[in-house]
C-alpha cells in the first residue's frame, strides 16, 4: 500500500517523473491497471480537487498534478485498450470559436482526467463543424465548451444549434463554462449543464453521465 | 525618509512640510513655557517645581521651560518592547519597524451579531473579544472592554484576569479606577514571573489621557509615575475635539494635543528617566451639525497621519494611533470607506501601532463582525506596506523566455516557486464568480465575517494559564474584592 501512497503524494505534488516511475513499478509488481487508476491516480487527483476547492492548492498546482496524471496515463491507456477497460466517460473539450483563452478549459480537462474521464482536448478557437466532426467520429458522452469573452460566448449557442441541425444533439450531453457565463445563460442556449468552476464542471459531468 | 522592510525601500507619506513640523514643535514649547498646563496632582506639581517648572499654587497651572522638555525627550526610549505571555508574540515598537494592530478597547456596549441590537457587555463578551484577537492573524495585541455584569470597584482587575486567560498576546489596559493600579500590576507580575521579568518584557501597557484642553488629571500622573517604576509602557492618549476642546483648525488641535503629550513626557521622565512611552495623539473633530465628536472623518485621519509624522520626525517616540476608525453605527459601506482610509493614511505615515479594530460608533460600541473585517483590512494594509522587490529573480527574465514556447507562465517553475510569496490571501474577501458565490449561499461580507467569528469562537482555544498562575490571579481578585468592594 505504501507504493500507492507514495504515488498519490507524488501526484499531489505534480512530480510527473516519480508518478510515472511508481506507476510502472506498480504494474511490474502485478497491480492491475484498473486498480492503479482508481486507487492511485484518481484518488490522488481527488485530494487535489478537494484541496483546490478549500483554497489550499492553487491553479498552477492543479495543472501540474494534472500533467503528472497525464504522464502516467500514457503508460496506462494502451493497457486499457488491450484489456478493454473503459473510462468512466469520454469528453471532447474546446474553447468556442474565436476564443483563444484556454486556461480554464485546460483546468477542467485536467480535473476531468483526474476523475477518470478520457478527455480529447481540441484546443482553442474550435469551430462548430470541428466539434461535430469529432463528435461523429468518437461518439463522446459529453462535449464541453468554454468562452472567456461575451463576444465569443454566443458561439456556444451557434455550436449547439449546429449539433441540432446535424441530428447529433440527443446523442451527446453538452456542458458549458467560462467567466461571463451564468446558469441561466447555459439553459437559455440549450446546454445540458453549466460548470461554474473546474470542480463544479467535474461534478456536473458525473451527473450528466447518469442522466 | 525611507523605511526598510526586507529589501524594499519605502517612502513615508508626509502630510506636514518641514516648516510645518518645525512650527508646531516651536509653538508647543512656547505654549508649555508661556501658557502652561494644569496639573491637578499635588506631588506631581511638586516634582515639576523641583525640576524648575513655574507652578501657580492657586490655579495649579505649571509652566515648563523648553530646556526641561528637551531634556525629558532625550531620556524617553526610542524602542520599546511589548511582551506577550508567549514570547514569540512579543512586539517591538521602533522607528521604521513593523506596524502592529490592536483591537479597540474601552466600550461597555456591543453590537450583538446575532440580534443586530446594541446591548451591555457581559463577562463572556470580554473573554470572547480577547479570544478572537488571540485567533486573528493581523491583530497583534488585545485591549479589553468592560463587562457591565461585574462589580464596578473591581472591574479592572477582573477584566484583566479574563484577558490573561483568553489571549497569549500583549494586553493594553485602561483602568477605570486608580485604586486598581497596584492590583493590575501585581497580576502582570504574577503572569510574567516576577518584577524583573515584567520590566524586561512588560505584558501590559497602560492607556491614560490628559483632559483637553491641557489638563493633566491625577490618574494620568499616578499612571505615569507607577508604570514608570515597573517599566510598563504608557500610551499617552491625547484626544482634544477640534472645535470643542481644541481649536477648530486642525493645526491648532494638533498643537494642543502635542502640548498635552509633551507635558506627560516631562512628568514621566522626571519620575523615571527612561520610562517607556507611546505617543497617541488621537484627535477628534466636532461635527458642527450634530455636536458629535467624530473619530472617523477624513480630518481625523489626516490628523492621525500628521501626528505620526510629528512623533517620528521630532521625537522618535513610537506612535500609536487610531485606526481603522469610523463613525458609522453599524457595519456597512460607510464603515468600510472610513476604516480603509483610516488605516492607510496613518500606516503610510509610519505609525507603529493602529488601535481601533472592532470599534463602531465613534468607539462607543464594539462589534465582533467588525473586528473580523478589520483583521482583513490590516492584512491588506500590511501587504501594501511590504511593497514588492525588484531583482533578477523577481524580474523573471528566464521564465519570460520560456513562456515563448510554453504560451503561458502557469506551470513554469518560477510560478510554482513564488506561488505563495507575493500574494495576500484574504480570509473574507470573495474572488468567486457570481455563480459559485450563489451556490455558496450568496453571502455578503458581513455574513461571511459573522460566520467566521462563530467558527473561531467555536474552535479557537488559547493556551491556558498555568493552574498555579490562575490560582494566584484568583487570590488577587479575592483580595481586591475584600479591599475595594465595600458598601
Amino acid at each position: 500500500m505504501t507504493l500507492l501512497e507514495d504515488l498519490r503524494k507524488a501526484l499531489y505534488k505534480g512530480d510527473a517523473k516519480t508518478v510515472t516511475a511508481l506507476s510502472q513499478e506498480a504494474l511490474d509488481e502485478g497491480m492491475s491497471p484498473g486498480s492503479l487508476l482508481s486507487d492511485g491516480l484518481i484518488k490522488g487527483m481527488d485530494m487535489v480537487g478537494v484541496d483546490f476547492r478549500d483554497g489550499t492548492l492553487f491553479v498552477p498546482e492543479v495543472l501540474i498534478a494534472g500533467r503528472a496524471m497525464k504522464a502516467a496515463m500514457g503508460i496506462l491507456r494502451p493497457l486499457f485498450v488491450e484489456g478493454g477497460i473503459e473510462p468512466i466517460g469520454r469528453v471532447v473539450l474546446g474553447t468556442a470559436k474565436g476564443d483563444l483563452h484556454d486556461i480554464g478549459k485546460n483546468l477542467v480537462g485536467m480535473m476531468l482526467e483526474g476523475a477518470g474521464f478520457e478527455v480529447h482536448d481540441l484546443g482553442v478557437d474550435v469551430a462548430p463543424e470541428k466539434f461535430i466532426e469529432v463528435a461523429r467520429e468518437e461518439k463522446p458522452d459529453i462535449v464541453g465548451m468554454s468562452a472567456l469573452l461575451t463576444t465569443t460566448m454566443v458561439m456556444m449557442k451557434t455550436t449547439i444549434e449546429a449539433f441540432k441541425k446535424a441530428g447529433l444533439r440527443d446523442q451527446v450531453k453538452i456542458i458549458v463554462g467560462g467567466a461571463p457565463l451564468t446558469e441561466s445563460y447555459a439553459k437559455e442556449i440549450g446546454a445540458d449543464g453549466f460548470g461554474a468552476d473546474a470542480s463544479m464542471a467535474v461534478i456536473k459531468a458525473k451527473e450528466l453521465l447518469k442522466a | 525618509m525611507t523605511k526598510k522592510t526586507g529589501q524594499v525601500e519605502k517612502a513615508f507619506v508626509r502630510f506636514l512640510s518641514d516648516e510645518g513640523v518645525r512650527k508646531i514643535h516651536e509653538q508647543t514649547l512656547a505654549v508649555l513655557q508661556d501658557i502652561g498646563v494644569t496639573v491637578m496632582h499635588e506631588s506631581g506639581r511638586a516634582m515639576l517645581a523641583e525640576a524648575g517648572a513655574k507652578v501657580d499654587p492657586q490655579t495649579h497651572v505649571v509652566k515648563i521651560s523648553p530646556e526641561l522638555v528637551e531634556h525629558s525627550l532625550k531620556s524617553a526610549p526610542k524602542r520599546i518592547v511589548l511582551g506577550a505571555r508567549e514570547p514569540d508574540k512579543d512586539l517591538f515598537l521602533e522607528l521604521g519597524g513593523k506596524m502592529y494592530a490592536r483591537n479597540g478597547g474601552g466600550p461597555g456596549h456591543i453590537l450583538d451579531m446575532e440580534t443586530g441590537q446594541v446591548r451591555e457587555i457581559t463577562v463572556a463578551d470580554v473573554g470572547n473579544y480577547a479570544r478572537l484577537v488571540d485567533a486573528l492573524d493581523h491583530i497583534e495585541y488585545a485591549a479589553p472592554v468592560y463587562a457591565q455584569d461585574m462589580p464596578p470597584a473591581t472591574r479592572d482587575i477582573r477584566v484583566l484576569a479574563t484577558m490573561f486567560a483568553n489571549t497569549v498576546k500583549h494586553i493594553n489596559m485602561r483602568i477605570l479606577d486608580v485604586h486598581s493600579l497596584p492590583y493590575v500590576i501585581r497580576m502582570a507580575e504574577i503572569v510574567a514571573g516576577g518584577k524583573e521579568s515584567l520590566r524586561q518584557r512588560p505584558l501590559i501597557t497602560m492607556l491614560e489621557s490628559p483632559i483637553a484642553p491641557m489638563k493633566i488629571p491625577d490618574v494620568l500622573v499616578e499612571t505615569l509615575v507607577t508604570c514608570g517604576e515597573y517599566g510598563i509602557p504608557v500610551e499617552i492618549c491625547s484626544m482634544p475635539i477640534a472645535g470643542a476642546t481644541g481649536p477648530i483648525t486642525l493645526a491648532g488641535s494638533l498643537l494642543v494635543s502635542n502640548v498635552e503629550m509633551l507635558a506627560a513626557v516631562v512628568i514621566s521622565q522626571l519620575a523615571h528617566p527612561g520610562a517607556p512611552l507611546e505617543f497617541a495623539p488621537r484627535i477628534m473633530v466636532m461635527d458642527m451639525a450634530t455636536g458629535k465628536g467624530l473619530t472617523g472623518s477624513i480630518e481625523c485621519a489626516l490628523l492621525a497621519a500628521a501626528g505620526v509624522q510629528l512623533a517620528r520626525e521630532c521625537y522618535q517616540i513610537p506612535a500609536n494611533m487610531h485606526g481603522p476608525y469610523s463613525d458609522s453605527v453599524v457595519v456597512d459601506s460607510q464603515s468600510a470607506i472610513e476604516r480603509t482610509y483610516f488605516t492607510f493614511l496613518p500606516a503610510f505615515a509610519g505609525a507603529n501601532v493602529l488601535a481601533g479594530a472592532g470599534h463602531v460608533e465613534q468607539g462607543l460600541v464594539i462589534s465582533f463582525t467588525q473586528l473580523l473585517i478589520d483583521d482583513e483590512i490590516h492584512g491588506i494594509v500590511n501587504r501594501a506596506l511590504e511593497g514588492f522587490e525588484v531583482n533578477d529573480e523577481t524580474l523573471a527574465v528566464d521564465a519570460i523566455a520560456r513562456s515563448v514556447a510554453e504560451g503561458n507562465f502557469l506551470m513554469d517553475e518560477h510560478t510554482l516557486s513564488h506561488l505563495r510569496t507575493e500574494r495576500y490571501m484574504p480570509h473574507l474577501l470573495t474572488r468567486q464568480s457570481r455563480a459559485i458565490w450563489a451556490t455558496e449561499g450568496s453571502k455578503d461580507m458581513a455574513t461571511r465575517a459573522r460566520e467566521r467569528t462563530q467558527e473561531l469562537l467555536k474552535t479557537h482555544r488559547p493556551t491556558p494559564l498555568d493552574d498555579d498562575v490562575a490560582k494566584m490571579l484568583d487570590q488577587v481578585i479575592a483580595e481586591a474584592a475584600r479591599e475595594l468592594e465595600h458598601d
